[in-house]
């Protein structure tokens, strides 16, 4: 995936467990693990405002991009 | 399971039923038509049978126009409940026509005038269960229309049963006979009677293929009501489709094997007239609800996708 997710280590830092962020920010964990594994296909501008609040972090600090294009994109 | 052999054993009884029938233009019609003409021969037989059989007839007359008043005055009184109040008076003309065909129109003294004036009742109860399902503030709007589609489509599938199995092979019968007793039994000709075989068969094969798809459609509008992004709704919305697409195949074949074989077989045929045999009814059910399906397959894949965006 060109865009990873880092919401594990933000996490860590901030001594958060995803139940805690889930129940904070309104999702299920199954949605929450979702974003984590890397399988999501996007992310409602709604959601990453609420993980950024409650993290007090950027949106840089949670999803990086690796300078890769997305196979499924590449292809066309 | 049980519901289903229920159903085809149902279909099946009230497709002989109408193999027996005058024919009425439609077997299904014929059916629909059964309880009113037993109820004008059963109070015209009391009616004619001295002075307390008219009265026992009377009150049965007045009871059964008047028991839509009654259902009226137990329901919420609703604005379609207002149909519950015409429904008396279309009764009483209904059954004083039953009781007295030879008091009907000319044109209406047959057995597609006893249709027409069933249908007039029937048309009445089903326009007040459509609005009461549509508007009733007890259910959800899906779920009446699930109910309302769901029994629409078995109607639609027990009517070409009905229709083909029961007055068309008594139709072809007749004709059959006609054939012979017009000709002789001295001029009986095989080809007339193999023409008249392969076109029944023909019209039995597509009639007989949408009432099984508009069966299985019945089933997945019960899936859809359960959970319309559900596995079990989406297997069954793939095995319909598949259905529908060799329906379409074996239809459409069908149909040009009889187009082609009208013209190999007319110089050869005495008696019987040939026509353009376009299978429409066929087509139309299995087309609309190949695109149901394909809708509903492509509703999952794009809620599986939606469940990807966190």
């Amino acid at each position: 995936m060109a865009i990873e997710s880092h919401l594990d280590e933000v996490l860590r830092s901030r001594n958060m467990t995803s139940k805690e962020l889930c129940k904070l920010v309104g999702i299920t964990e199954a949605n929450l693990s979702i974003l984590r594994s890397g399988k999501a296909k996007g992310i409602r501008f709604h959601t990453i405002n609420r993980i950024c609040y409650y993290l007090q972090c950027d949106v840089g600090d949670i999803l990086k991009f690796n300078g890769q294009l997305d196979e499924e994109e590449g292809e066309e | 399971m049980k519901k289903e052999k229920l159903f085809w054993l149902l279909t099946a009884a009230l497709a002989a039923v109408a193999a027996f029938l005058p024919y009425a233009g439609n077997g299904f019609f014929a059916i629909l038509s059964v309880p009113f003409t037993a109820l004008g021969w059963v109070l015209r037989k009391l009616s004619l049978a001295g002075t307390v059989g008219n009265v026992v007839s009377i009150i049965l007359y007045g009871l059964i126009c008047g028991t839509p008043v009654w259902f009226w005055y137990r329901s919420k009184r609703r604005y379609e409940d207002l149909l519950l109040l015409l429904l008396p008076l279309i009764l009483v003309v209904v059954l004083y026509y039953m009781v007295n065909p030879n008091l009907r129109h000319s044109m209406m003294q047959n057995h597609v005038g006893d249709a027409i004036y069933a249908a007039s009742v029937w048309s009445t109860l089903m326009t007040w269960g459509v609005l009461k399902l549509l508007y009733s503030d007890e259910w959800g709007l899906d779920r009446n229309i699930y109910k309302g589609l769901r029994v629409f489509l078995l109607l639609c599938a027990a009517s070409c049963v009905i229709d083909c199995f029961g007055s068309d092979i008594a139709q072809y019968l007749n004709l059959l006979k006609s054939q012979i007793q017009v000709m002789g039994v001295v001029n009986y000709d095989g080809m007339d009677i193999a023409f008249l075989a392969l076109g029944f068969l023909v019209k039995a094969v597509e009639k007989g293929l949408a009432a099984l798809v508009l069966y299985r459609g019945a089933t997945l509008v019960a899936e859809l009501e359960r959970d319309p992004f559900g596995a079990a709704c989406v297997e069954t919305a793939n095995g319909v489709s598949r259905m529908c697409r060799d329906s379409l195949t074996i239809i459409c074949l069908s149909a040009l094997f009889l187009n082609l074989a009208q013209i190999l077989m007319t110089p050869l045929l005495r008696n019987i007239s040939v026509s353009i045999n376009i299978p429409v009814t066929g087509l139309a059910v299995c087309f609309a609800m190949l695109a149901v399906t394909k809708l509903l397959v492509k509703g999952k894949e794009l809620k599986d996708d939606n469940d990807l965006f966190v």
